[in-house]
């Protein structure tokens, strides 16, 4: 059974245990292992030498799965997915897993944008308020070609990883 | 200098992970890096180094082959973590620094905003102000970031990281029988 590992802002809502139970369930449904975070991620107040230690922890869950999930959607931020999730997708991408992330909206960062913007003629580009161009793509292009993206939930992701399993399987 | 994975002593080459390449302080900001670099005996790759990627089909994934291959030919990198378009890390920058911790090779980062996590001007929810605008929890863990950000030394600034990223090689020289590298201003 493949595993793998979900990296995502849920584990941050008050459900997060909930979110993440369910989440796990659905892979599971799809034939999917899912490694679970240490318990410990689920405290609201701690010391740096313990979040640390989980940081470890979760590194190796990292190192362990087959594949990498990340929920990329927007977070505190105009067009920018959670700053956890892009350092983990990092993470899997060097350690030559297989990466998928998904979002509810594909669009490119520009089409995607709710902050005003500008076209700026010099450059031949849309900006941001600040002079500040776009990424081409969905999100910045270490994630779009570090990875799959999907557009939609997890289970459009699972979707797409079974049929890309799938086809790998057939060419061998 | 450091004592590379094949025991040679050399300069190690800092991958300078940023999205200063945005902005149009980009040449002068990079510029004092790189010198900065130079007095605490690292060597700078800054992603648009060298021949500018040519224009044409897969532009951007070739662009991402590049900035992908400099840091295959480097020691070590400092990523810069300010906020970016809100209250997170440039997704880019993150991404890269991700790379170089599950390769296990010295990593680094650097935030000049308010610490810790709680400190920062984050929209609350009003009903909760632990939570943020969106129902998720501002993290008071003692630290700047989220939690997977804990595997790596964030200093207040470039200089700070370059001179923790010294610090550890030449724990590593003096444990070896080697001098320790010899900070000269050069700024």
């Amino acid at each position: 059974m493949k595993k793998i590992y979900l990296s995502g802002p849920d584990r941050l809502k008050r459900n997060g245990r909930e979110l993440y139970a369910e989440k796990k369930e659905l892979c599971e449904r799809y034939g999917f292992e899912v490694l679970e975070y240490p318990d410990e991620i689920y405290k609201e107040k701690d010391s740096f030498e313990n979040n640390y230690e989980i940081a470890k922890k979760r590194l190796e869950l990292i190192k362990e799965c087959d594949i990498f999930i990340g929920d990329t959607n927007d977070f505190r931020a105009f067009v920018e997915p959670f700053g956890e999730t892009a350092l983990e997708t990092g993470m899997a991408y060097g350690l030559e897993k297989k990466v998928y992330c998904y979002m509810k909206d594909a669009r490119t960062c520009q089409e995607r944008y709710s902050g005003e913007k500008k076209y700026d003629d010099s450059i031949k580009k849309w900006t941001d308020e600040n002079g500040i161009g776009f990424e081409p793509g969905p999100l910045n292009l270490m994630l779009e070609y570090g990875g799959k993206i999907v557009e939609g939930g997890l289970e459009d992701a699972l979707k797409q990883i079974v049929k890309d399993l799938g086809e790998e399987e057939r060419c061998l | 200098m450091f004592i590379d994975k094949d025991g040679k002593l050399r300069k190690p080459v800092v991958y300078l992970a940023d999205f200063e390449m945005f902005l149009p302080t980009c040449p002068e900001t990079v510029a004092y890096w790189k010198k900065t670099c130079e007095k605490y005996g690292l060597i700078g790759l800054f992603p648009g180094d060298g021949s500018p990627v040519k224009e044409g089909p897969n532009f951007w994934q070739r662009i991402f082959e590049h900035d992908v291959n400099y840091m295959k030919e480097s020691d070590m990198c400092i990523a810069q973590l300010d906020d970016w378009r809100g209250h997170e890390a440039d997704s880019g920058t993150a991404f890269e620094l991700g790379y170089f911790i599950a390769k296990g090779m010295p990593a680094y980062g650097f935030y000049t905003g308010k610490k810790p996590l709680i400190a920062r001007n984050i929209k609350r929810s009003d009903e909760d102000p632990a939570y943020d605008e969106n129902g998720y929890l501002i993290e008071d863990k003692e630290f700047a970031f989220e939690n997977m950000f804990s595997l790596v030394y964030i200093g207040d600034s470039f200089e700070d990281a370059c001179k923790r990223a010294r610090a550890d090689f030449d724990r590593q020289l003096i444990e070896a029988g080697y001098a320790p590298f010899e900070i000269t201003e050069t700024l």
